[in-house]
């Protein structure tokens, strides 16, 4: 049955290939659509993940020369340890607070220029970073100013021998020991968007308060002592809660100045899945269009066949085929060429998709169910559309058709 | 005196046409047996391929009783004078009617898979009736690589492969030289002594000749029967 079926498509085969061009149109979109929409929600659950589904961050934000006059009226002077010890304070959903602060000194002697920061000692623990050799910052380096420090891997190998456990490296004008290197962080983050994590790889970490004091220019008096505040919260159901608590002290210490934004992970990623509904629905449609207009295509087709073939439906008949057989006959005709188009259109998405990946360097992820939502559909469509065409031909009057020219 | 395989009593058939009712079998009484060898003659327009395909299951009477076998054809669904068409009727045409995507053997393979017939049975007898039309070394051919004569054969072979009892033939010769219809004729004499009943449409008395009873149709009636 099959095999005659797909002999009569090969009897027209410009014809058939013209007919399918919608569903293979339509199957790629939805490939096409759901690959690159599993590739950006992974990318964005694995950036949250690493920014921490507990975690809750502050971070400042450069102001105008307009709200730095307002700033200074009001002597709000931007983040601070003491908002990092409020938080702490004054919510009780609070775990932890660690701070970061981003210097703008760098690294002497090297020829790179990684970037440095100053942190809590509980840096580390609450992002989850890994260490690979040595040891992290503790409390004591913080109490003590120990010139240590901890490197990235890029960072690490990049000073090559003088990137080893024990060597020193020059910050400005101080010698830090290297008391521990940090292991890759698997995944390349380009820092971009306001969820983006830090890309550990590429810093060193020394403890807060062993930093030279940056000169006292004008323009850098105004600058805030930290550049942000991670709170982690007891637990995931809170984090909500515990981000307006953290907002109102924030307000009163800072007297209502906007020199900070409260980033939470939670939200953003809840904020994403919102997109990409909302991005996968209009894809999805697109998708759906095309694939209705395909359809319409194939059904066309299988019209002209039967009209064409209708001599061919009397005979059957007169041999002893039952109106049953006749519709299964068309129906596997047509099934068989949204299924082709089907296949087609996998390829030709599976192909799409790895260009688009390669040249707009978007991740996306072929998943097994990027490839059977589509093939199901292909089928549906098939059956659908070939519905009609194949009962017209079941009911065809056996002496019409035999008749027919 | 062998029981009748077909009864048909006062058949009629009108057609349709827009708002006038045109009759074209106007009371047919006819009886077949197993050893009939009918040519039906007559006119165009007289109803013989009408009066074919009411036996043939094809076409339902406006009003009469056929019984094939004692049972009433009227009456039975779709798919059981599918089945019955398949198993025990087979049809020849004028135009040859093989279809052109398949070869001769699946051409002839063809009611055996509308009869639900086991495949092995299948390819054994079909390639038994083309062996007996004369067409063994064209069994893999397509129709459109076949002359005439050969589809023909072709067409006869599917249309007896499943033993049928009835062959229904429509003008078998009149897409062929003499010479060949006579070849095609000689074919179903054998099939005839084979034990199939054959009722032939035709104009030409020639081929009548080959039956053993021949009715002259006109106007929807029998209006002579020679045997």
């Amino acid at each position: 049955m099959m095999k005659i079926s797909f002999r009569s498509l090969l009897q027209h085969k410009l014809r058939a290939s013209l007919s399918i061009f919608g569903i293979i149109c339509g199957v790629m979109a939805f490939l096409t659509m759901i690959s690159i929409g599993e590739g950006a929600r992974e990318k964005i659950i694995h950036q949250i993940e690493q920014l921490g589904i507990k975690n809750i961050y502050v971070r400042a934000v450069a102001l105008t020369e307009d709200q730095k006059l307002r700033a200074d009226e009001h002597l709000s002077k931007g983040l601070s340890v003491y908002d990092a010890d409020r938080i702490r304070s004054g919510c009780r959903y609070i775990r932890d607070v660690g701070y970061l602060k981003e210097l703008k000194q760098s690294l002497r002697d090297s020829g790179i220029s990684p970037q440095i920061v100053a942190i809590s000692s509980n840096y580390a623990q609450l992002l989850n970073i890994s260490i690979a050799q040595g040891r992290f910052i503790r409390d004591s380096d913080i109490r003590y100013k120990s010139l240590i420090c901890v490197a990235g891997d890029e960072v690490a190998k990049s000073l090559g021998a003088k990137g080893k456990l024990g060597s020193h490296i020059r910050i400005e004008d101080q010698l830090f020991k290297i008391v521990g290197i940090l292991s890759r962080s698997d995944k390349e983050i380009k820092q971009s968007s306001v969820m983006s994590a830090r890309n550990h790889n590429q810093m060193i970490f020394i403890p807060a308060g062993t930093q030279q004091p940056e000169a006292q220019t004008a323009q850098k008096k105004n600058e805030a002592e930290l550049t942000e505040i991670v709170a982690q919260t007891i637990n995931t159901d809170v984090v909500v809660k515990a981000g307006s608590i953290i907002a109102r002290i924030l307000d009163v210490s800072h007297k209502n100045i906007d020199d900070y934004q409260i980033v939470i992970p939670q939200e953003l990623l809840r904020q994403a899945e919102k997109t990409q509904s909302t991005f996968n629905i209009t894809l999805g449609a697109i998708a759906g269009i095309s694939l209705l207009v395909g359809g319409v295509g194939i059904m066309n087709i299988m019209l002209a066949t039967v009209t064409e073939r209708t001599k061919e439906i009397g005979v059957r008949r007169a041999i002893g085929a039952t109106q049953q057989d006749i519709v299964v006959q068309f129906l596997t005709e047509s099934v068989m060429l949204t299924v082709i188009g089907g296949i087609a259109g996998i390829g030709i998405g599976a192909a799409a998709v790895r260009i688009v990946s390669a040249f707009a360097g978007w991740d996306t992820a072929v998943t097994l169910f990027a490839i059977a939502v589509p093939l199901l559909m292909s089928v549906l469509v098939g059956i659908f559309f070939g519905l009609y065409p194949a009962f017209r031909a079941a009911k065809m009057d056996p002496v019409a058709a035999l008749r027919h020219e | 005196m062998t029981p009748d395989l077909i009864i048909l009593a006062q058949i009629t058939k009108q057609y349709q046409m827009g708002a006038v009712q045109i009759p074209v079998l106007q009371g047919i009484d006819l009886r077949i047996h197993q050893n009939d060898f009918i040519a039906i003659m007559g006119p165009s327009g007289s109803g013989k391929s009408t009066l074919l395909h009411i036996i043939g299951c094809l076409d339902r009477p406006t009003s009469g009783t056929y019984l094939l076998e004692g049972k009433s054809m009227p009456d039975v669904s779709d798919k059981e004078s599918s089945r019955i068409r398949a198993t025990h009727i087979g049809f020849v045409f004028q135009k040859f009617n093989l279809i052109p995507t398949l070869n001769v053997m699946e051409n002839v393979e063809l009611p055996f898979l509308y009869a639900d017939i086991d495949v092995e049975i299948a390819k054994k007898q079909a390639s038994e009736a083309i062996h007996r039309v004369g067409l063994t070394d064209r069994i893999y051919h397509k129709p459109s690589e076949l002359s005439g004569g050969e589809m023909q054969r072709a067409a006869i072979a599917r249309a007896v492969a499943i033993r049928p009892k009835i062959i229904l033939a429509d003008e078998p010769t009149g897409n062929l030289d003499s010479k060949t219809g006579r070849e095609i004729l000689r074919l179903f004499e054998e099939f005839h002594s084979h034990g199939a009943a054959i009722i032939m449409v035709t104009h030409d008395k020639e081929v009548a000749s080959f039956a053993k009873t021949i009715i002259y149709l006109k106007d929807g009636k029998i209006e002579d029967k020679i045997s």
